[in-house]
Formats: structure tokens, sequence, C-alpha cells
């Protein structure tokens, strides 16, 4: 019972932070999907579906937070990479503010 | 959508099988908005594909479908999300419609958009009916009082009011209505 609430509790916080963990990767460099997925997976260890990634993505650069471009490749298929924008890199800023704030707050219970 | 190269036949079934899933998965949106997530959903294949042993083929293409998940399920909400957006720019009433029905889960404001989208929908019927039954059709009274809108099969001691002009009133009403639901949209996927 204890394992099983605290297996989801896991899973519920890493899902709560992808945005703010593949923002922090892109911002570092430019990326494209799989790279961007192995790299959060790097991060945090999450059982997701690889899938599910892409629609989060695709939020991203509704919000203006990301923008995408497609590069050709040698193979003949393009690779789509993934960079910050402004917005997204004070998106960001302000993220990590308030996690900061946050883990200040909960470390003092 | 160029397609990636394989060695072996059982690795091309599972690959076009799996695109195939894909494509009817969003068939539904625009010819752009198709190429674009078929393109991307190839490259992240590719790339996963790149960095296995040819003679591993199929096992690294069933654990990257594996792993990539079902194409239902994680396409669904990029899809809802690029039909309102395609509805929202063209306007057209089955782009209007499809999106609504793939967005009704997605909370109330959806929900009251799809019943004032049918209500519009069954105001646009009482157009034809007016001109087929033009004395069961409109705005009736009995007396001073507000009796029925829309058709009645017995009109006996009611008084149509409008007319004619019932025809325009509809298409206004219609006209408010349907385009008061795509700004709605518009304005959902500008803030949101």
């Amino acid at each position: 019972m204890k394992d099983d609430f605290l297996t989801k509790w896991n899973s519920q916080v890493k899902k709560g932070l992808l945005s703010y963990v593949v923002l922090s990767i892109i911002r570092k460099k430019t990326c494209y999907g799989l790279e961007i997925i192995e790299a959060v997976k790097t991060v945090v260890d999450i059982d997701i579906a690889e899938g599910t990634l892409y629609p989060l993505l695709n939020r991203l650069k509704k919000e203006g937070l990301v923008e995408a471009k497609w590069v050709e490749q040698g193979s003949g298929i393009p690779r789509k990479y993934y960079h910050l924008t402004n917005d997204g890199d004070e998106a960001l800023k302000q993220m990590r503010v308030y996690w900061e704030n946050i883990n200040l707050s909960i470390s003092k219970l | 959508m160029i397609k990636i190269p394989l060695n072996n036949k059982t690795s091309v079934k599972v690959y076009e099988g799996y695109i195939r899933r894909v494509q009817r998965m969003i068939k539904i949106l625009s010819e752009e908005n198709q190429k674009e997530l078929l393109m991307e959903i190839n490259s992240h294949i590719h790339e996963s594909l790149k960095k296995s042993e040819p003679e591993n083929e199929t096992n690294e293409l069933l654990d990257t479908l594996e792993r990539l998940g079902e194409p239902e399920d994680f396409l669904i909400e990029m899809v809802a999300d690029r039909k309102m957006e395609q509805a929202a720019k063209t306007g057209n009433p089955i782009d209007l419609l499809q999106a609504l029905r793939l967005n009704i889960g997605r909370g109330i404001k959806h929900v009251l958009l799809a019943i004032l989208y049918f209500f519009s929908f069954c105001l646009t019927l009482l157009v034809p009916l007016k001109l087929i039954f033009p004395n069961n059709v409109g705005y009736f009274k009995q007396g001073d009082a507000f009796a029925s809108f829309g058709y009645i099969s017995d009109n006996e001691d009611l008084t149509e009011v409008l007319g004619w002009w019932f025809i325009p009133m509809i298409i206004g009403i219609v006209f408010v209505l349907y385009y008061g639901i795509l700004w709605a949209l518009k304005t959902q996927i500008k803030y949101k």
C-alpha cells in the first residue's frame, strides 16, 4: 500500500516537472525529439511512452516557449530541432525561481 | 515522407503497419499537419534504429515502437489541438464539428460549444422546412401570448407573426451563433 502510494507520488512529481526539465534541456542546446527524450530519461528516471513527450513539445511550441525547425540529413530523413525562444528563456527563469522557493519552503518543514 | 530503408521483411511489415495506424489517426487533419506529424514520428523511429545492429533490426524496431507507444493514445491530444486550430482558421462547419467531437471530453466549455453547434444546426433546418410548410413553421402567438417557435403540426388557433421574415431572422441567429463558436475557439487558442 505504502509502496504503491510512493510510486504514484513519484510519477506525479516527475510528470509535473516534465515541462521544466524539457525547457532546461533545450536551453543548453537545440535538440531533436529523440535527443530530448533520451536527455529527459537521464535526468528523471520516468517510465512513460516516448510518444507522450511529443504532445508536450507541441504545447510548448503553441505557448511560444520553443520553436522548431526541420534540418535535412544525409539519410534524406530530416530531424526536427527544437530551440528555446526569448519567452521560453524568460519562462524558464521564472520556473527556476519558483522551484527554488518551493524547495526552500518545503525544506523548512 | 521518405520511408525508412529496412532490410528485413518482418521489419518492413511491422513498420508499415505502425505508419498506417498513424495515418489513420491523423487523416482528419489538413495535408500540412498530416505531413508534419508523420515526418516527426518517422524521424523518431529512424533515429532510434540508427543505433541498432542490422541483425537485430526487427527486435530494435519492435522495442522502438513499444517505447513510442500506441499512436491511438499519444496522438489524440495533438490531433484534437491541431483540428481545433484548423477549424478556427478555416471556419469550415465540418472541421468545426470534427474539432468539437475530438475535444468534447476536454472540459465543460467544449460541451457547451457542441450544444450550441447542434442548436445552430437544428435552427438551420427550419429554413427549408419553412419553404416546404410555410404555415407550420415560424413564431406563433395565441392572442397576445407567445405560443411556439419552430415547427408545429397543429396550428389551429395560432397566428404566425413573422411570415417570410422568419428565414432572414433564423439565418441571422445562426450566423451570430456560428461566429460566436468560432470566436470562442480562437480566443481559447490564443490564450491557452
